[in-house]
C-alpha cells in the first residue's frame, strides 16, 4: 500500500534547540539576521521535513509548504496583480491566511512550486509531489476587483497552474496535486471545474490530481468521480459517511484515502484504520488506492505530526503484508 | 456616545518578554514575573489614560495567547507543543485530558489590580467557551457540545466573579463562532450560561470570521454588545448590517490589528462616520478591529491616538462633546 502526505507539515519542532524557523524569521523581520542566514535555515527545515516523512516510510512527500504562510501565499509573491489582503479564518480551522485580492490582469513573474518542488527532490529519495491550490478553492479564498466574474478570475488562475503545471514538468515532477477544499461549495461549478482541470493538465502524462478536505463532498457526488483527473484524495475522517459515497468511485482513478486526523492528536489505531480500508476495498480495488492523513499535517504539533507517519506507515507495511499473501 | 476602548491586549515591553522566557526557565520565580506584569499594567493603563481612552483594557500581560492561559489554570487540560495560527504566530494548543474544573479564579486578580489603577472602567476579559472549545483537542468529552458546555460553566464562574467586584464591562472572547455556522446554536447556548445573571454589559468579541453565514443569528448572541472587526476587511461587512434595524450595542474595529501602517485620521473618520450610516450613535463604540499585542508598543500608541482623534473630531463636527 503506497502512503503520501496531502501538504503542509508543522514547521518548528516542539524542542526549541536547534533548528528554529519561528526565531530566525522573528530575527529577520527585526533585522537581526540576513536573507542568507534566513534561507538556510529555509533549507535545514524542509530537510527535516523529509526525513521525518523518510523515515516514517512516507512513498510520495511534499516539501511540507514550509516556505508558504498559507494556501495561496505561492499566488500573492508570484503573481502580478493578486496582493495579500485581510486576514480570514481558513475554512474551520484555528488559522488564518491573508485573502489575496485581485486588482488586475494576473500574470506569472515566477514560478509558485517548481523551484521549492526542485530542491525537495534533489534532496529526497523517493518522488515528491508538488501541491497547488486548486482554481475553484483560489477563487472562494480571493476578492475579485478586476475580472467580471468567478469563472473569469477561475479561468484565469487555471492558465497560471497550467503554466506552472508543466515547468513542474519540466523540473522532472511525477506527481501534481491541486487542494480543492472549497470544491464542494460549489456544486454548480462542477462542469467549470472540470473544464479547468483538463486544461491545466492538458498534454500531461504523469500522475495528476485534487485533494478535497474539511467539506463533506455529499453536494458533488454525482459528478466528482467523472473529473478528468487521476487521482482523488478525500478526507475521510472528518466526514467518515462520504465512504459509502465511494461505490460510485472510478476503478480507473487513484484513491488517496485521507484515514488518518490531521486535526487531532488522538493516535488511529490499526484496528481502526484497517476496518475502514476493508470497507473501500469492497467499493475501490486495494491496488488503487494510496493511504494519507485528510489534510495537511500543520494543525499539528511537531511530535504529533511525526506519531501520525509513523503509524500510517506501520498500518501501510502490515496491509501490504496481509495483502500481498 | 462614540465611546473609545480595546479589543484587549497590548504588545509586552521588552522586559516582560525576557521575564516570561526567564520564568519558562525558572530563572526567576512567579512573583518576580507577576510583579513585572503588574508593572506593565500599570503602564498600559496610564497610556490608555494619556491617550484618552474611555474604557480601558489591561492588556493582558499575564497572558500569551488566551486560549493557553486558561488552560493553564485549569484542570482538565494540558498543553501541547506550538502549533501555527498565521504568518510566524504561534500558540500552545490545550488538550482536554479529563473534566474540566477551576481550582481558583483566573481573570479575577489582574482585573481587580488594573481597576485599582483607575477611575475609568476596565473590562473584564473571558475567553469564550465555543473558542476554547475549537481551539483545544478533546480526548475526553464524547463530542464538541458536551465540551463546550463544561468549559461555560468554568468561564461562568469567571463572569460572575468579575461582576461581584463591580466590573462594568465584560467581554467574551468569541473568534472561533465563524468557523462552523451550524454551531452557532450551540456557541449561544454556551454563552448564554456565561452572560446569565450579570449586572455587567456583557460583550462578544468576534473577529476574523466570514459573518454572512451567521448572519442574522449573531445578533441574538445573548450579549449586550457585539465587538467586531471591520477595518481589516475594508468594512465589506457593513452592509450586512443595513437590512435591518440594530438593537444591541457594537464596537466597531476602525483599527487593522495586524497592519505596519498606521491609519489616516481621515481613513477612521471616513470608516465611523460609514458605521454611523448603519449603528445609532448612542449605541456605538468605537475600538481597534482585536487585541494589538503583534504591534510594536510605538504603533499601538500612534494608532490609537489616530482613533480616539477622529473620533474627537466627529463628536465635534456632530456637537457630541
Amino acid at each position: 500500500m503506497i502512503t503520501t502526505v496531502v501538504g503542509n507539515y508543522p514547521k518548528i519542532p516542539l524542542a526549541q534547540k536547534g533548528i528554529n524557523l519561528r526565531q530566525a524569521m522573528s530575527e529577520h523581520e527585526k533585522g537581526k539576521i540576513d536573507d542568507d542566514r534566513l534561507e538556510d535555515v529555509y533549507r535545514k527545515t524542509i530537510l527535516r521535513t523529509i526525513e521525518d516523512q523518510q523515515t516514517a516510510g512516507v512513498d510520495i512527500i511534499t516539501d511540507g509548504q514550509i516556505r508558504w504562510t498559507d494556501l495561496t501565499s505561492p499566488m500573492t509573491r508570484s503573481l502580478q496583480n493578486v496582493l495579500p489582503g485581510g486576514l480570514r479564518r481558513f475554512f474551520d480551522n484555528n488559522s488564518y491566511y491573508r485573502r489575496p485580492q485581485i486588482t488586475g490582469l494576473i500574470s506569472r513573474h515566477r514560478d509558485l512550486a517548481a523551484s521549492e518542488y526542485r530542491f525537495a527532490a534533489d534532496n529526497g529519495d523517493g518522488p515528491v509531489k508538488a501541491v497547488l491550490c486548486g482554481p475553484i478553492t483560489f477563487c472562494h479564498l480571493s476578492d475579485n476587483y478586476y475580472y467580471r466574474s468567478f469563472d473569469k478570475l477561475a479561468e484565469a488562475i487555471a492558465g497560471i497552474l497550467a503554466e506552472e503545471a508543466s515547468a513542474l514538468i519540466g523540473e522532472g515532477c511525477r506527481h501534481i496535486q491541486l487542494d480543492e477544499p472549497a470544491l464542494p461549495l460549489y456544486p454548480r461549478k462542477m462542469a467549470l471545474a472540470s473544464t479547468l482541470y483538463g486544461r491545466i493538465f492538458e498534454g500531461i502524462k504523469e500522475e495528476f490530481g485534487i485533494f478535497i478536505y474539511f467539506s463533506s463532498i455529499k453536494p458533488i457526488a454525482e459528478s466528482l468521480f467523472g473529473l478528468p483527473v487521476k487521482f482523488i484524495g478525500l478526507d475521510l475522517v472528518s466526514h467518515p459517511d462520504d465512504i459509502k459515497l465511494l461505490r460510485r468511485f472510478d476503478p480507473d482513478k487513484k484513491l488517496v484515502a485521507g484515514l488518518f486526523d490531521g486535526r487531532n492528536i488522538m493516535l488511529e489505531n490499526e484496528k481502526t484504520i484497517r476496518a475502514r480500508l476493508d470497507e473501500i476495498g469492497t467499493m475501490v480495488p486495494f491496488e488503487q488506492t494510496l493511504l494519507s492523513p485528510s489534510c495537511g499535517l500543520e494543525c499539528l504539533p511537531h511530535k504529533y505530526a511525526v506519531a501520525k507517519l509513523q503509524r500510517m506507515g506501520e498500518v501501510a507495511r502490515k496491509v501490504s503484508t496481509v495483502n500481498s499473501r | 456616545m462614540l465611546k473609545t476602548t480595546c479589543a484587549g491586549s497590548f504588545p509586552k515591553p521588552e522586559y516582560l518578554t525576557e521575564a516570561r522566557q526567564a520564568s519558562a526557565s525558572k530563572k526567576i520565580s512567579q512573583e518576580e514575573l507577576g510583579e513585572l506584569e503588574r508593572k506593565a499594567v500599570r503602564e498600559v493603563i496610564a497610556l490608555q489614560e494619556r491617550i484618552g481612552l474611555d474604557i480601558l483594557v489591561h492588556g493582558e500581560m499575564e497572558r500569551g495567547d488566551v486560549a493557553s492561559y486558561f488552560a493553564r489554570r485549569l484542570d482538565g487540560f494540558t498543553l501541547s507543543g506550538p502549533v501555527r495560527s498565521y504568518g510566524n504566530r504561534y500558540y500552545h494548543r490545550p488538550i482536554v485530558t479529563g473534566p474540566i474544573s477551576r481550582p481558583e479564579p483566573i481573570a479575577l486578580p489582574m482585573y481587580e489590580f488594573a481597576q485599582s489603577l483607575t477611575a475609568r472602567p476596565v473590562k473584564g476579559m473571558l475567553i469564550g467557551p465555543y473558542t476554547m472549545c475549537d481551539r483545544s483537542f478533546n480526548t475526553h468529552y464524547s463530542d464538541r457540545r458536551s465540551l463546550t458546555l463544561a468549559v461555560a460553566e468554568v468561564i461562568a464562574m469567571e463572569a460572575r466573579d468579575l461582576d461581584r467586584a463591580g466590573a462594568e464591562y465584560i467581554q467574551i472572547d468569541e473568534p472561533a463562532i465563524p468557523a462552523r455556522p451550524d454551531e452557532l446554536g450551540l456557541a449561544a447556548e454556551a454563552i448564554g450560561i456565561v452572560t446569565s445573571d450579570l449586572s455587567a454589559t456583557t460583550i462578544c468579541h468576534i473577529c476574523y470570521g466570514d459573518l454572512k453565514p451567521i448572519y442574522p443569528g449573531i445578533l441574538d448572541l445573548p450579549v449586550d454588545q457585539l465587538d467586531l472587526e471591520f477595518a481589516n476587511s475594508d468594512f465589506a461587512n457593513l452592509d450586512l448590517f443595513r437590512d435591518r434595524p440594530y438593537m444591541k450595542e457594537v464596537a466597531v474595529g476602525v483599527i487593522d490589528s495586524h497592519s505596519h501602517a498606521i491609519e489616516t485620521v481621515e481613513q477612521v473618520k471616513d470608516w465611523i462616520l460609514s458605521a454611523l450610516e448603519v449603528f445609532p450613535p448612542e449605541k456605538t463604540y468605537i475600538d481597534p478591529d482585536c487585541g494589538l499585542k503583534t504591534r510594536t508598543m510605538e504603533e499601538a500608541e500612534a494608532k490609537l491616538k489616530v482613533m480616539v482623534r477622529a473620533v474627537r473630531e466627529i463628536k465635534d463636527e456632530m456637537g457630541w462633546q
